[in-house]
């Protein structure tokens, strides 16, 4: 099959910061003695608890059910006592109500050997009931909103496993492809068996060898290898959709999403832990963990070796998509793929000065959009012009405002719009 | 809630100029040294100028902003388009006139005439005859190089010598004499332009410029090629020669043209914004400048042929902008 190797314009090649978490394996940390679990652990979630104050809580026992049929359902970290609930800020941003639990009690799984179901003889629809009831989080990128499994009876004319770095630092599939070569083959195994995809991909980046020889030594018939050249944002779904040239009926996930998959269909597992990049020059351990939903940052930081004194600012997510970590007693939840401490020469923040018309922002725009006209339109508040202009377009990537030299607020100004017009 | 990148390239406006400030700072330095104090005088005031000018704009126009030392690069740039004994006020009246309007146009990026050059026309039309070289360019031949010559010096018949004998030989080709103190700016009895005077750094610098792309290769490469084909087929008509018999490499090396090239034509406030814009924009630039060298009225065409083609650049961003969006949501 022709595939291109990259997308046709925009994007940028930017350092992917891979060299500080590679090779460290995937390390597990302590429970929070206090676990915050919020009702909002991704963008657009909607439930409603389930469970009261005072009440005895089992690990993994329902705390909240989603609202519509897709919404995700809360289940708990830990076992303990529900001591209350309270407003947490989320680093999604806003705030949420979230369900203190204090550790207490005994664990139904945690040290137990739980045994290994057999999937084989579940027709698609029971594997997606499994996979639904366990709350898995599931998204194509960073860039993308959460997915939404589709009905069995849908059909696929492609299965995209995405095993590309999202954003730099964000290195979780590499160490994922690593770790856990055979859990994934599982997890693509289940997928197709549900949908039966006329086409299976396993993208991963270019330079990236290692998981190449790991998911090769392991017998995946069916499952074509492509790989890409590293460059942001091509893991965006849209993006890679082109590249890939897929048909219409197309599903992508991220390998940490098809494992949540497997965990969920072959263990009974619900989605009460993810595993989480840490990095940036600021981290004194930079690598990659097995850390329980809940956890504050707080905590979570200081397991996984604490930050330098030079550290500039404490970030949830890449650095594009990510959000500025401002409390660090807001939890790891879900849809937290990375937490990265940023020096300040990582940072590189600076006054906004007057557009000197560089280009760099068109030239780098995957959509093709002219950012700095755009931005013009819109401080003349010409909103009409500018969605003439393909304003709604915009995907949000941020690549404008990360190369603009005059540190104009670009992508910010496009998603305010977008959300205000959106609303009404 | 606002989404923000959290983390931003290196590169900042501020940090673009004060680059292209230091690479052009060698060149600055040789024309002093071959000028005198006078030439590092009319330097630093228009500078000193240009900044000030600009400074209050910044501070008491329309938009408040704050400094990306445009200005200096300005008032620099015009410093080393001037002849080396213009009077000082010229060049002063030039920047305040280009600050003026880029100033009331709105500042930085806001309007669409390379400043530099807007302050060079001015004084072009202004005062013709103090800003006119010593040595005229237009088909040019052997012995107007040899006459720019004070003395051929040693490193010129060394490099010329050792270039014939050792590498244009191979190429049935031969350099001949002067061309070496023309490159490196030894021994010139008079410069028609600061820049002149230090050609070597020039190219010097450009290679730094090109490799780390703060300047688009675009420009340079088509406005090179949309100048010396013509030259190379035409160039020789002026002066009674058949065609191709055109002296590409005096022309290229000689008055403001690669100053033109790299410095002038790249500026960001006034190239276009597409790649195929900058083609565009840089083949026409050259082909004008040939124009205008060789028939034109004024010995410099360069600094004219970019400033005509700055009229062109809105339209070109108009025509040349992304028909179809790349639709991924």
């Amino acid at each position: 099959m022709n595939r291109s190797k990259t997308f046709p314009f925009g994007g940028i090649r930017v350092d992917s910061f891979r060299s500080l978490t590679e090779n460290r394996g995937v390390q597990s940390l302590s429970l929070p003695s206090l676990a915050v679990v919020p009702l909002v652990q991704y963008h657009g979630a909607r439930a409603t608890w389930v469970v009261a104050v005072g009440e005895s809580i089992r690990e993994e026992q329902l705390l909240a059910k989603g609202l519509g049929p897709g919404d995700l359902d809360v289940h708990s970290p830990t076992p303990g006592i529900l001591q209350e609930f309270r407003e947490v800020p989320v680093p999604g941003g806003g705030v949420s109500s979230a369900a203190l639990i204090r550790l207490d009690g005994s664990f139904n799984r945690t040290g137990r050997d739980v045994p290994v179901r057999d999937w084989s003889g579940w027709s698609p629809a029971e594997l997606l009931e499994h996979i639904r009831s366990c709350g898995v989080y599931l998204e194509s990128s960073t860039l993308d909103k959460a997915v939404r499994l589709p009905e069995a009876s849908v059909g696929l004319d492609d299965l995209v496993i995405n095993g590309l770095q999202p954003e730099p630092y964000l290195t979780l599939a590499l160490a994922l492809l690593d770790e856990r070569s055979a859990a994934l083959a599982e997890g693509i195994e289940i997928l197709r068996k549900i949908y039966s995809p006329l086409h299976t991909l396993l993208v991963t980046d270019r330079d990236d060898t290692s998981p190449w020889q790991a998911v090769s030594a392991i017998s995946l018939p069916g499952v074509e290898l492509v790989s890409l050249e590293y460059k942001f944002p091509q893991a965006q779904a849209g993006l890679l959709a082109k590249t890939l040239s897929t048909g219409p009926r197309c599903l992508i996930i991220d390998v940490n999403g098809v494992l949540s998959v497997r965990d969920a269909v072959v263990e009974g597992r619900p989605q009460i832990e993810r595993t989480v990049v840490l990095s940036g020059q600021g981290a004194r351990h930079p690598g990659t963990y097995r850390v329980r939903i809940g956890t504050p940052l707080f905590q979570f930081l200081k397991d996984a070796g604490g930050i330098k004194p030079n550290s500039e600012k404490i970030v949830v997510g890449g650095p594009f998509q990510g959000r500025l970590a401002d409390n660090l007693a807001s939890p790891i939840v879900k849809s937290t793929q990375a937490v990265l401490v940023l020096a300040k020469s990582e940072v590189n923040t600076g006054v906004s000065r007057a557009c000197i018309r560089c280009g760099s922002c068109v030239k780098s725009c995957p959509v093709g959009l002219e950012p700095l006209n755009l931005y013009k339109l819109l401080r003349q508040d010409n909103v009409v012009q500018a969605r003439n202009d393909g304003l709604d377009f915009c995907i949000g990537c941020g690549i404008c405002s990360f190369v603009c030299p005059s540190r104009l607020p670009l992508v910010e100004t496009f998603q305010r719009v977008q959300e205000e017009t959106s609303r009404g | 809630m606002d989404r923000t990148p959290q983390s931003f390239d290196s590169l900042t406006s501020l940090r673009l100029h004060l680059t292209l400030i230091a690479s052009l700072s060698p060149v600055a330095l040789f024309a002093c040294l071959s000028g005198g104090w006078y030439v590092a005088f009319v330097i630093v005031s228009t500078m000193s100028i240009a900044w000030l000018a600009d400074a209050v704009f910044r501070f008491w126009g329309p938009r408040r902003e704050p400094e990306d030392s445009s200005a200096l690069l300005w008032g620099l740039t015009l410093a080393l388009v001037m002849p080396p004994l213009v009077p000082f006020w010229i060049p002063w009246a030039g920047i305040l006139f280009s600050i003026l309007a880029k100033g009331l146009l709105g500042g930085s990026g806001a309007s669409w005439l390379n400043p530099a050059l807007t302050a060079w026309a001015f004084c072009q039309a202004g005062w013709p005859a103090a800003m006119r070289p010593a040595v005229s360019l237009s088909g040019a031949s052997d012995s107007q190089i040899t006459s720019m010559l004070a003395t051929r010096s040693s490193l010129d018949q060394g490099a010329t010598d050792w270039l014939n004998g050792n590498i244009f030989s191979w190429l049935n080709l031969q350099v001949p004499a002067g061309y070496v103190d023309l490159v490196t700016g030894v021994g010139l009895q008079s410069h028609s332009w600061n820049a002149e005077a230090g050609t070597f750094f020039l190219l010097a610098a450009t290679v730094f410029l090109l490799v780390r792309g703060t300047i688009p290769w675009q420009i340079p490469l088509f406005f090179f090629l949309g100048f010396a084909v013509p030259v190379g087929i035409f160039g020789g008509l002026p002066a009674g020669q058949g065609l191709f018999s055109g002296d590409v490499l005096f022309q290229i090396f000689s008055g403001t043209f690669l100053l033109g090239i790299f410095f002038l034509a790249t500026d960001t406030s006034s190239r276009p914004l597409s790649s195929r814009g900058l083609t565009l924009y840089a083949l026409g630039a050259g082909v004008l400048a040939f124009v205008l060298r060789t028939w034109g009225v004024h010995v410099e065409g360069v600094g004219y042929a970019i400033l005509f083609m700055n009229f062109l650049v809105p339209w070109m961003d108009l025509v040349l902008r992304k028909k179809v969006l790349n639709d991924l949501r």
